[in-house]
């Protein structure tokens, strides 16, 4: 006699459980997930629009993958499956596109036809999440595949771009008919080399398709004057009134006033802001216009290019310590080489009212401006968990070559901070486990005896990141210095 | 209600159970029935055999004193589900009881018990096959046209990448 029935709501939650994957991997691999798609019809009614939530199309080239996905597709427009009530093709409600590693030899051309033929089983509006990730060279082909996307985002909610390699024309085409739902937003624009030694080393390999130079080399044409490319015009995003996180990375034309507009239409639907390698968009105005539009906001990241010189960068501590006064629920910030984070700005933060909700601050690559020094109360950090200032320690890199910080910074942190589960302040562990694998696996992910000797600065760079030990136990040590300074006084 | 302070459940068969209203405070049934009609003598629970509900009052009783903040959404990802050594009575229960009192902790609302036998729901169909998930757990069968379907699925597979 068969058991009683569980609620479709009770056998969601237990399937949400096991890990997510595409459809195919699903499929493919016969998951756990996928499994339970064939025990009953009840299980199965609620397993299979999990199993089919989302498909992960690869450009991929290899003719073992092509027939995969031709099968695939056959698979999902199969008349069966129709006739069941079961329309695969209709559960999908993410889809992302990628390109397995950086390959140079791969023809797009011969997996869009079947990328497009999925796309027209979906119906418009049914997705929810648009991921693409334009690779480096494509041709003509994957502009159709691009092309073909268009109608599927009337009802996005989250669109991810990654077009690392300046397609232009074709990323501004999805990025104008970005709809008016949308609610995450992740903009990832052409890479620059000068920020990655790797991009660049492959920039420079040879090409393999390249024709192999004649014998008889013809004369080499007439040397065309360079047309430099129309940067990408996104300020359609500037335009969507309901977004919450926005994220932002090397979009190196935007201009501080078109954001500083964006802010005031996203006004307090904002929650999360990233900008990162955004050469023009670090300025006292940005932040003044996140003050006054963006109360609600919870989390804030600025990561300013090595390039961008303390000279360049537009932002004043007072603008940072205004920004703090005004968005109450910021839980976290992230700076990357701001060099406005100050001692005058990390007085103000620790002290203020306005930074109570704050759990987590992770400051990297910090200026020399930043010391500690004279910050001894911590009573706005009642709640901070997570502390971390890194300072560069390379010779010759600006910023200069500072490991600690202002003895009594420390100590107040360390005493004061009664919720902090981890802090780091220059190359001392205040708070937390010794090595980092334990604080986010846990203990038992650390095996006895995998401990690194080495207590230099080199284990940061070459070792185990997770496993090495730097400083000997903060808590036994007898601190130097005294922290000799005047309080910091508040802004008036 | 005479006693405000206890609370006298009845199983489908008329077994009652009484107990301090204090240790059914995560369960949003209840709480919603002494709201709206906590003057009465005992509240019914239909579908709860007296085996279940007594072992769904153990778990409320040994849970009565905690002090994290109630569940309000069993499948909260910011909360990540952490196992209780007090709750390994349910670890060890037979399938079929498991199930009853999956049924029985959605039926009271209790979002901490759902989320318990749920994840130990889920830790037994991991890895099985179908055929021997629908032995533990004997389940309506799936209709002939399923099959079917199912099947195609799997001459999917024989060809090659896609197996079932």
């Amino acid at each position: 006699m068969p058991q009683p029935t569980l609620p479709p709501e009770i056998l969601h939650h237990i399937f949400s459980i096991f890990p997510t994957d595409d459809a195919q991997g699903h499929v493919n691999d016969c998951t756990p997930l996928f499994c339970c798609t064939a025990v009953s019809r009840d299980w199965r009614s609620v397993a299979l629009p999990m199993v089919w939530n989302q498909l992960h199309l690869l450009c991929n080239t290899d003719p073992t993958h092509l027939d995969a996905l031709k099968r695939f597709f056959r698979l999902m427009d199969s008349g069966a499956a129709l006739k069941n009530g079961f329309d695969y093709a209709g559960y999908i409600r993410k889809i992302t596109i990628s390109v397995t590693g950086f390959r140079r030899d791969l023809n797009i051309a011969m997996v869009m036809p079947t990328f497009v033929r999925i796309f027209g089983l979906l119906a418009p509006g049914q997705l929810n999440t648009l991921e693409v990730h334009i690779p480096e060279r494509y041709p003509a082909a994957f502009s159709q595949i691009l092309a073909a996307l268009v109608p599927l985002m009337t009802s996005l909610k989250s669109f991810y771009l990654e077009d690392s390699h300046g397609s232009l024309h074709d990323a501004d085409n999805l990025v104008r008919h970005l709809p008016l739902s949308l609610e995450e937003l992740d903009l990832t624009g052409e890479h620059s080399y000068d920020d990655d030694d790797d991009m660049f080393v492959f920039a420079q390999m040879p090409d393999p398709l390249a024709q192999p130079p004649l014998l008889a080399q013809p004369p080499p044409p007439a040397p065309t004057p360079a047309v430099a490319p129309k940067p990408p015009d996104h300020t359609h995003i500037f335009t969507l009134p309901n977004l919450r996180h926005v994220t932002l990375k090397n979009q190196t034309s935007l201009p501080a006033a078109s954001l500083a507009h964006g802010l005031q239409t996203w006004g307090a639907r904002l929650t999360c802001l990233s900008l990162i390698f955004c050469d023009k968009l670090y300025t006292d105005a940005v932040l003044r216009a996140l003050a006054s539009h963006c109360p609600r906001l919870t989390s804030l990241t600025l990561v300013i290019p090595d390039r961008t010189s303390v000279t360049h960068q537009l932002i004043t501590d007072r603008a940072l310590a205004d920004l703090l006064d005004a968005c109450h629920s910021l839980e976290s910030i992230n700076f990357c080489n701001v060099h406005a984070v100050s001692d005058r700005f990390l007085a103000r933060c620790a002290a203020g009212p306005a930074a109570r909700a704050l759990r987590s601050i992770d400051i990297q690559h910090a200026g020399p401006q930043l010391t500690g020094s004279s910050v001894v109360d911590v009573s706005g950090w009642a709640k901070l968990e997570e502390l971390s200032v890194s300072y560069r320690w390379m010779e010759g890199w600006e910023g200069g070559t500072r490991k600690e910080m202002d003895a009594r910074f420390v100590r107040a942190v360390r005493d004061g901070c009664k919720a902090m589960k981890l802090c780091w302040l220059g190359m001392e562990r205040v708070v937390g486990p010794r090595k980092m694998r334990e604080y986010w696996f846990g203990e038992d992910s650390c095996v006895d005896g995998e401990e690194s000797d080495d207590e230099s600065l080199s284990n940061w760079s070459d070792g185990d990141w997770w496993s090495c030990e730097l400083e000997g136990d903060a808590s036994d040590e007898e601190e130097e210095g005294d922290g000799d300074g005047d309080a910091v006084a508040y802004y008036g | 209600m005479s006693d405000p302070a206890n609370i006298t459940l009845v199983t489908m068969d008329g077994t009652t159970f009484t107990v301090p209203s204090a240790y059914l405070h995560r369960s949003k049934l209840v709480q919603d029935w002494l709201r709206s009609e906590g003057d009465k003598q005992a509240m019914e629970v239909k579908h709860v055999t007296p085996f279940v509900l007594q072992g769904v009052l153990n778990f409320c009783e040994i849970h009565a004193e905690d002090t994290s903040e109630p569940l309000a959404d069993p499948a909260d990802p910011t909360k990540p589900f952490e196992a209780d050594p007090r709750d390994d009575a349910f670890r060890g229960m037979p399938d079929d009881q498991l199930l009853q009192f999956t049924m029985a902790a959605d039926i009271l609302q209790i979002p901490e018990l759902v989320r318990l036998t749920a994840q130990e729901m889920a830790s037994r169909i991991d890895g099985k096959s179908p055929d021997q998930i629908r032995a533990m757990f004997n389940p309506d069968d799936l209709a002939e046209e399923d099959v079917d379907s199912d099947n195609e699925m799997g001459e999917v597979g024989e060809e090659g990448a896609i197996s079932k």
